[in-house]
């Protein structure tokens, strides 16, 4: 199958910086895929390059297989985005503002407007000036804006950002939707990891420019051991004594709780070493390895990738 | 498309209300100026009785005529004296006119008078300016039968009104222009907005074409709307009768070598009026027009290319403003000079080689011709357009 967004070995410097290194990735249709990063990765640096506002210092971007560059309106044809932030006209109205895109897209049929402002939830605020609308609205004309065309490629740089808990669900349906139901592939970066873990098939973690690591989502969540907390009197003393345990991996300390992982039948050997050295436990939980967890360890520097 | 991309733009600049703010002020000078020619035509000075004029032109005469008795005949204050008394007796004769219709009799006189002033002058090597545009403009009423504009006293051209006002209105007309272009591509760059613009099929050079070609037809329009409405209140207020009165173009000015009174050769500029010919004053004026658009078109063009090239609407548009207003501020100091004639702000007076042959006042002899000056604004434009795509089509939109 052809994908959709392929980045070939693409590399980005900004004034001597390397700001992007050696990407490849590959998004199929009617897959999501999550682009995860902490502040300052390069998040944003390859969603520019996908959508052509800057040129990859070397490397090559195919979307459906047009080159951005030398093929850039087939390539722009299939894209619908938003990059960084929903900056639309604020002196035109919602619906002033999707015409303009309808005229740069050439085939936007007339009942297509009031189609996708019913879809995005705007029908209500649609000839209202950009202006008065609040950041979540602004969202979803983005969100209108980007899907208007009918594109194959949807690349979303952090869209939830300002949205309420109601605006980010329907948002994530809608996601899977289009995705499930039309084939279309979404490439969605975001920080908010709980977001991403609930959209997207696979996710790719960026820091520093590197790609450390392209998973799906079963095989994050299902490697690696249980995680054990034990809330106890001397937090430090314990993370002392299970660092030195042989089957205690991972210690941290997290304010008065200790966060390992360990085989469960090992629980309690290790809460009568701990009785044993005078720690008073007051709780134990096991949880679920969450993707939160796993990308703080992935880009965490200190612990192994 | 390449319609749609320039209607995208257009309707930007309506929604931003540039077009509406840039025309509204313009109107305000033009009102301005109209309110300055009532006042001085009818309020400062009022139309006098036709009694108190024809009182005025025979004491006038009469004073001449005493003058001349005491200066020597055939002296330089004769002859200056003896112009002035046949111009004065014609004049009277035109208040004659006015009672009996009889305007061309007058004409046909002052058209002897003049053609025969104009060949005692070039025999003497002496200037002849003025006396070329009064007799093609006395040729004029006899060959079209048009009733010259004296026979009606008192009542003030509303033609006449509308490119005065944008002769006068130049520099205002291109800083409105700058208001209304500066932010075109910047300002795109400071909100964001250009990354829904270049995320679409069409290319870079089209959306920057659709953008330059709305700078430009913008210019024109902001012109014409504005000349329009200029007209209209002009025509409200004094009315158009005077649309087909004859105006004298083509004068022109050349270097001459004279001897000053202390004896010393000097170069002087000295009146050429034999290329002048009249036309009609509604195509002076669309001449004006024409002429004045050529160098507010350079200015739109200029200020594009600052627009591109700066991320900042407010840079472009500084730097814009202190061109137009220093060159302004040089050419009243300076006059002319090389660097006067290279700089383009020079030119928003282009109209005036129409009657002048030069664009700087206070110096009528320019060495570069009408077809030069076209030349120099052409290049303007050449050179800052190709810095404009050169610049906006590799440049990474970090914004
Ligand atoms: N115009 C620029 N000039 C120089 N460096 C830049 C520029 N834009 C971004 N960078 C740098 O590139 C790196 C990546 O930035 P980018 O915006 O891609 O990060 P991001 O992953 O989107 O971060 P965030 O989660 O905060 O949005 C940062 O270190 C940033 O400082
Ligand atoms: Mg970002």
């Amino acid at each position: 199958m052809q994908p959709v967004l392929e980045l070939k070995q693409i590399s980005k410097k900004i004034k001597k910086r390397d700001i992007v290194i050696d990407i490849n990735l590959k998004v199929f249709p009617g897959e999501v895929m999550g682009f995860l990063g902490p502040n300052g990765a390069g998040k944003t640096t390859t969603i520019r390059m996908i959508t052509g506002l800057i040129r990859p210092t070397s490397g090559d971007i195919y979307i459906s297989g047009h080159h951005v560059h030398q093929h850039r309106a087939q390539a722009m044809a299939q894209l619908g985005t938003i990059v960084e932030n929903p900056e639309l006209y604020k002196f035109l109205t919602g619906r002033q503002n999707l015409q303009q895109f309808a005229r740069m897209a050439g085939h936007v049929g007339p009942g297509r407007i009031a189609e996708i402002s019913e879809m995005v939830g705007l029908t209500g605020r649609i000839d209202d000036k950009v202006r008065t609308y609040s950041l979540g609205m602004r969202q979803r004309l983005g969100l209108a804006q980007a899907l208007l065309h009918r594109p194959r490629l949807l690349v979303l740089d952090e869209p939830t950002n300002g949205m309420d808990p109601q605006s980010m669900r329907e948002l994530r349906e809608m996601i899977r939707k289009l995705a499930r139901e039309e084939g279309i592939g979404v490439f969605i970066s975001s920080h908010q990891l709980a977001e991403v873990q609930q959209v997207a098939d696979r996710v790719a973690i960026i820091d520093k420019g590197l790609i450390l690591r392209v998973e799906s989502l079963e095989q994050l969540a299902n490697e690696g051991r249980q995680q054990l907390v034990v809330t106890v009197n001397k937090p430090q003393q314990a993370a002392t004594l299970c660092s030195q345990l042989v089957y205690c991996h991972g210690v941290k300390v997290e304010e008065d709780r200790i966060i390992m992982e360990l085989e469960p039948e090992r629980t309690p050997e290790l809460v009568r070493e701990l009785v044993r050295a005078e720690i008073d436990v007051y709780e134990l939980t096991r949880r679920k390895f969450i993707l939160e967890d796993k990308f703080i360890d992935v880009t965490g520097g200190d612990i192994h990738v | 498309m390449f319609r749609g991309l320039v209607v995208n733009e257009w309707l930007k600049l309506i929604h931003k209300r540039r077009f509406v703010l840039t025309t509204a002020i313009f109107l305000a000078f033009s009102l301005y100026s109209i309110g300055n020619a009532y006042y001085w035509n009818y309020v400062k000075h009022p139309p006098k009785a036709p009694a108190v004029i024809e009182q005025e032109l025979r004491s006038a005469i009469t004073n001449t005529n005493k003058k001349l008795a005491t200066v020597k005949p055939g002296s330089e204050e004769w002859l200056s004296n003896t112009e002035y008394l046949t111009d004065q007796k014609l004049n009277l004769e035109e208040q004659g006119a006015i009672k009996n219709g009889q305007w061309q009799v007058v004409a046909k006189k002052r058209i002897a008078v003049l053609e025969k002033r104009i060949s005692e002058k070039e025999a003497a090597e002496k200037e002849v300016g003025w006396e070329y545009e009064e007799l093609a403009k006395n040729k004029y009423y006899l060959a079209h039968n048009i009733t010259p504009e004296w026979m009606y006293p008192g009542k003030v051209g509303g033609v006449e009104g509308v490119y005065s006002v944008f002769g006068s209105g130049a520099l205002l007309l291109a800083l409105m222009i700058v208001l209304m272009v500066a932010d075109i591509v910047s300002g795109e760059m400071s909100d964001g907005t250009v990354k829904l613009l270049l995320t679409r099929p069409p290319g870079r050079w089209k959306i920057l074409t659709a953008k330059y070609v709305t700078a430009v037809t913008s210019t024109i329009a902001l012109v014409m709307v504005g000349a329009l409405i200029t007209l209209a209140l002009n025509g409200l207020v004094f009315g158009i009768h005077d649309y087909n009165q004859p105006e004298a173009v083509g004068k022109k000015y050349i270097a001459k070598a004279v001897q000053n009174e202390l004896g010393i050769t000097e170069i002087r500029p000295f009146a050429d009026g034999s290329g002048v010919k009249a036309i009609p004053r509604w195509q002076f004026g669309l001449a004006i027009l024409g002429l004045l658009l050529i160098p507010l078109i350079t200015v739109a063009t200029l200020t594009f290319a600052a627009s591109v090239i700066f991320n900042t609407p407010l840079v472009g548009m500084g730097l814009m403003t202190a061109a137009l207003m220093g060159g302004v501020i040089f050419e009243a100091r300076m006059g002319s000079s090389t660097l006067l004639l290279a700089n383009f702000v020079t030119y928003l007076r282009l109209y005036a080689y129409l009657v002048t042959g030069s664009p700087v006042e206070g110096d009528p002899i320019s060495p570069v011709n009408l077809a030069g000056a076209i030349a120099i604004l052409v290049a303007y434009c050449l050179v800052s357009l190709a810095a404009a795509y050169a610049v906006f089509k590799r440049r990474d939109i970090l914004v």
